[in-house]
């Protein structure tokens, strides 16, 4: 009974903590902000030494923005980019970027 | 005596001769495409696979990104610019040649 009680209240955290990202504000933001550089359909950028985005791991963009806002990974034009975002923000972009369809990969072949 | 020394300048003598053959060896290797690919396997060709230190997230999908960008994210970690203590080490040891062979390599491999 007590521990049925304690799930419960960890399931709610949870809930509360992991908030639902938006992907249509994703997609919006991501074809105001970024589709100039990286493509309307983020798989084809303007430039070869820029990222594809389209269909990469949700986890791994997000962590890609955070490390431009920190200066872990210093580019330019990215910084400029992703330091006015807030964490809202990247989670909804990295959602939209994270379910188009693409030509990434990481299997072995 | 005499003897010992000469053989010793002889063996001497032929170290350079080696070294540039191995050298010539690994640029032919990179050019036929044969990619020193070993180290980036055993993350990056595994689907999901999660990097657990600094942070936990999966490790990118890399086959399919263009030659260019795999070159320059290379770079970036040999030179600073990126920090992942995995990622940097690996640069550190890898020529331009070696660099171009491995971004050819995955980026003839997307979906």
């Amino acid at each position: 009974m007590k521990s049925k009680l304690i799930v419960a209240a960890a399931a709610a955290c949870v809930a509360f903590s992991a908030q639902a990202a938006d992907v249509a504000k994703g997609e919006q933001l991501a074809q105001a902000q970024c589709a100039a550089c990286h493509g309307k359909d983020f798989a084809s950028p303007i430039d070869p030494s820029y990222p594809k985005l389209a269909g990469q791991y949700v986890d791994y963009l997000e962590k890609a923005l955070r490390d431009y806002q920190t200066g872990a990974r210093k580019n330019a034009i990215m910084a400029g980019l992703a330091k006015p975002l807030s964490r809202a923000d990247i989670k909804d972009l990295a959602a939209y970027l994270s379910r188009l369809p693409g030509p990434l990969d990481n299997a072995k072949r | 005596m005499n003897l010992t020394r000469l053989l010793l300048a002889a063996l001497v003598a032929t170290l350079p001769l080696t070294a540039v053959a191995q050298d010539k060896k690994a640029v032919s290797a990179a050019a036929d495409g044969a990619a020193p690919v070993s180290m980036c396997i055993g993350c990056h060709s595994i689907p999901g696979y999660q990097a657990s230190f600094p942070q936990v997230y999966r490790v990118p999908k890399i086959g399919g990104q263009s030659q260019q960008y795999i070159e320059t994210v290379l770079k970036d970690y040999r030179q600073g610019n990126r920090s992942h203590p995995s990622m940097v080490s690996v640069a550190k040891g890898l020529t331009d040649q070696q660099i171009a062979a491995v971004a050819a390599y995955y980026a003839a491999r997307g979906k």
